[in-house]
C-alpha cells in the first residue's frame, strides 16, 4: 500500500532509503496559492491560510501496513505527522 | 545562459464532503480534468515527476509528540515514549488536502496559472528546499 506522510513543524529530515519521494518544502512565504472565489480562480503570492499550519515536508512510500510507517517515524521526533493512504484512481495524479 | 528550474509541490485542497457526493459522471469528468492537466503540463514545458490522490481524512492517522496539544481522544495508543498516535487528521479544517503533483518547472507563476485554468480546485504551490538547478 502506498502512504503519504505530511510533516507539520520542524524535525530532522524526513525520509528513508526505500522512500519513493521525500521532499523538504521551502518556507510558506515562498508559496503561490490558487484560490477560487465566485467560480473564478485567482493566483496569489503566499500560503493559503490553513488552521493546521503549513506542511513542511512530504514523504511518499510503499509499506505493507500502517505500523511499518509508524515504526519508521519513531526515529524522527520533534514534529507532528499525518499519514494518509493513497487512492489508486486512473487519470488522477 | 542555462534556464533555472525549480522543483515544486502542488498541493490540491478542497472540500472532501463535496468530493464524496460526486456521482460517477462527475467523478469521470474530474479524472478527465486531471488527465488534461497532465498533458497541458508537458505542453507548457513543465515536467511532472510524480503525484498522487489521497484517501479521505477519515483514513488519516496522526502522530505527535507526547504532551503536545489538547487532550487526546479515545482510541489513543502509544508508540514508544516519544509519540502519541491518533486516528484522524492532524487538524479539522474547512478544506482538506486531496492530492498533489511534483513538478519541475522554470516558471512557477506559469505553473500556477495552469493549475488555475485547468483544475477547479484550490492549490498551494511550494518550491522544494534544494530543488533549484
Amino acid at each position: 500500500m502506498r502512504f503519504v506522510v505530511l510533516r507539520y513543524g520542524t524535525a530532522p529530515a524526513l525520509g528513508g532509503g526505500d522512500d519513493l519521494a521525500a521532499e523538504e518544502l521551502a518556507g510558506a512565504d515562498a508559496a503561490t496559492t490558487v484560490v477560487w472565489v465566485d467560480g473564478r480562480a485567482h493566483v496569489l503570492q503566499g500560503p493559503a491560510a490553513r488552521d493546521a499550519g503549513p506542511v513542511t515536508a512530504v514523504r511518499v512510500l510503499d509499506a505493507p501496513h500502517l505500523d511499518a510507517v509508524l515504526g519508521s517515524l519513531d526515529a524522527m521526533p520533534g514534529a507532528t505527522y499525518e499519514i494518509r493512504p493513497c487512492a489508486l484512481v486512473g487519470g488522477r495524479p | 545562459m542555462a534556464t533555472t528550474t525549480t522543483m515544486c509541490l502542488v498541493l490540491l485542497y478542497g472540500d472532501e464532503k463535496a468530493w464524496a457526493t460526486l456521482d460517477d459522471e462527475q467523478r469521470a469528468r474530474l479524472d478527465a480534468q486531471h488527465r488534461d492537466f497532465a498533458g497541458a503540463l508537458a505542453s507548457a514545458g513543465h515536467e511532472q515527476l510524480g503525484g498522487g490522490q489521497l484517501t479521505f481524512t477519515a483514513d488519516a492517522v496522526s502522530v505527535r509528540r507526547s504532551g503536545d496539544g489538547p487532550a487526546l481522544p479515545d482510541g489513543l495508543r502509544h508508540l514508544g515514549q516519544r509519540h502519541d498516535v491518533v486516528e484522524g487528521p492532524y487538524a479539522e479544517t474547512t478544506e482538506q488536502l486531496g492530492g498533489y503533483y511534483l513538478v519541475r518547472t522554470g516558471d512557477v507563476r506559469g505553473l500556477a496559472e495552469l493549475v488555475a485554468s485547468r483544475l477547479g480546485e484550490g492549490a498551494e504551490i511550494r518550491p522544494l528546499v534544494g530543488g533549484a538547478s
